[in-house]
Formats: structure tokens, C-alpha cells, sequence
């Protein structure tokens, strides 16, 4: 599903009806919120009134993205581990915005993908010629599992 | 005969080698990793599309992210061949070899537009919204 399709099924399913068109003057009451509904509402409309992590509905990962801004939690996640990994960078035009290795175009997940396929640190670094090495496969794996640690457990930082 | 000049992206580590050897007569591919950087690094994804426009080079790539036609339209480019999924090199090699089977006819509309290569078919959008697709 597209997001913005997502964004709006969210809205529909909270109630919330979308502006009529000046067209066509929709005057329809609207459906019962379900308990999905009526969360989503709370968070789309006042997002700070939420604590999450407590939620059964929404779980922690999604709740830390949307209380930092829609899609922007993840992102600055991302820059932020970028100063405990040196060897992974983010750059907007470089893939994508994706964390990657320094100076070069090879995304964290593709070297999750290689260790997938390969099996082994020094399979990935003879897969690559000797282009990359061990150390810098091992802090993209670091970064991989400090970035899920961190997105599925925020309430971390404030230890 | 149709021979494709292809530019491997980095993230497909030494795929170029591996072409160059089992296709020598159909594809000439050069890795991203021996463009020699001048002014450019070419990491930056719009570097990488203007140097395989300039150099006549199609661009294969797994990225999914950034490679996308809305940002590079077809005929902007020299050619982007992108596979979803990020598969493994066997499975690289068996798609490649698919669209290479497929004949010339459709290896000819590759350059300078924008591809989707999966396990089950190949779609090249073209311009004016016009879109081939080659079932495997």
C-alpha cells in the first residue's frame, strides 16, 4: 500500500472525515472507530499526548518515528549512530539517504544481504575483491544491530 | 550483434568480472569501483547517472531506494537496470542470463531507459509513459 493510502486509511478507520470537495458536499456521519482507530486518532491529532511504548496497539519502533515527526525519527537515528560507527555515513544523495560505507556505495543492508548469502565476514571481503574490509563489515553489522536495539527500544537513551 | 556496455554499481561487488568472462561477445562491464575520481567521487547517485550517460554505460544496480525513474526519467540516462530484492549472485547471473536470452529486440530498447529485472520478467519503461515487458 502507498503511504499516503496508508495515511488516509488510518484517518478513515479513526473517523476522520477528509475535507469535502467544494464540488461535492459529502455530509455522511462517520463509521464507529475501532480501538486501532481511536489511537491513531489520538496520535495523529495531538502526538505529545501519547506515552509510547505502553500502547498494545502501537508498538515501540513506530511510536518513537511518529513522536520525533513522520519519518524523521528513523532518520535521525541514523545520522545519530553514525558518530559511535565512523566507518557508515548517511548522505541525502548518496543512495538515497540509506547509512552506508564511507566513500563508497554499499548500503548497511546490502552487507546484512552479502553476510546473508555468503555467511562470513571474509566471504563478503573476497566477494569484493579485497575493496572492503573486515573491519568496516563488522561495524556495518554493529551499526545494523545498534540501529534495531535502539528503534525497538528507545526508552535506552535515557539510562 | 547487440553488445551492452554496462557499468556494475559497487553494491554488486565483482559482478563485472564474472560478466566479462561469461558473456565476452554480448556485454563489456566495468565496475564502479575503477572509475577513476576526479572532481567526483561517483558515490553520489547523480554522478553515477551522468557518468554512464557521458560514457554511453547502461547502470546495474540493487539499490531500490534511490535509483527510482520518477527522479532519473527515461532517455536522462544512458540506461539503469535495477533489481529489486537484493538477490545473490547466482541469482543475478540467472536473471541477466534470462533477459540476455530474451534477443536482441528488447536488449536494444535497454539504453538510455529504465528497467525492472526480476526472477519472472523484465519491464523497460520507455518514454512518453510507454512500458515493454518481457516475460521470462
Amino acid at each position: 500500500m502507498y503511504p499516503n493510502r496508508e495515511i488516509l486509511q488510518r484517518r478513515r478507520e479513526a473517523g476522520v472525515q477528509s475535507r469535502p470537495s467544494s464540488r461535492r458536499q459529502v455530509n455522511r456521519p462517520s463509521p464507529l472507530p475501532t480501538q486501532y482507530g481511536q489511537v491513531m486518532f489520538v496520535i495523529i491529532n495531538n502526538p505529545a499526548s501519547v506515552s509510547f511504548g505502553r500502547s498494545p496497539v502501537i508498538d515501540a519502533a513506530v511510536a518513537g518515528q511518529l513522536e520525533a515527526g513522520a519519518g524523521e525519527g528513523f532518520g535521525a537515528l541514523a545520522d545519530k549512530l553514525c558518530e559511535r560507527h565512523p566507518a557508515i555515513s548517511t548522505n541525502e544523495r548518496v543512495l538515497g539517504g540509506m547509512p552506508h560505507l564511507k566513500g563508497l556505495r554499499i548500503s548497511v543492508p546490502h552487507i546484512l544481504a552479502h553476510l546473508h548469502h555468503l555467511g562470513s565476514v571474509d566471504a563478503i571481503v573476497a566477494e569484493f575483491k579485497q575493496r572492503v574490509s573486515a573491519e568496516q563489515v563488522k561495524q556495518a553489522l554493529a551499526y545494523a544491530h545498534d540501529f534495531m536495539e535502539m528503534a525497538c527500544d528507545p526508552s535506552e537513551d535515557d539510562d | 550483434m547487440t553488445r551492452l556496455r554496462m557499468m556494475i554499481d559497487q553494491n554488486l561487488a565483482s559482478l563485472d568480472e564474472e560478466l566479462n568472462r561469461l558473456y565476452p561477445r554480448k556485454i563489456k562491464a566495468v565496475s564502479v569501483f575503477d572509475l577513476e575520481p576526479d572532481f567526483h567521487d561517483y558515490t553520489k547517485d547523480e554522478d553515477l547517472v551522468r557518468v554512464g550517460k557521458k560514457e554511453r554505460y547502461i547502470l546495474f544496480t540493487s539499490d531500490d531506494r534511490s535509483m527510482k525513474k520518477r527522479k532519473f526519467p527515461p532517455c536522462t540516462h544512458g540506461g539503469i537496470i535495477k533489481m529489486p530484492g537484493m538477490p545473490s549472485k547466482p541469482e543475478v547471473l540467472a536473471r541477466l542470463k534470462k533477459l540476455i536470452e530474451s534477443g536482441p529486440h528488447y536488449l536494444k530498447q535497454i539504453r538510455g531507459h529504465f528497467t525492472y529485472l526480476t526472477n519472472e520478467s523484465a519491464t523497460i519503461y520507455k518514454e512518453h509513459n510507454e512500458v515493454v515487458t518481457v516475460r521470462f
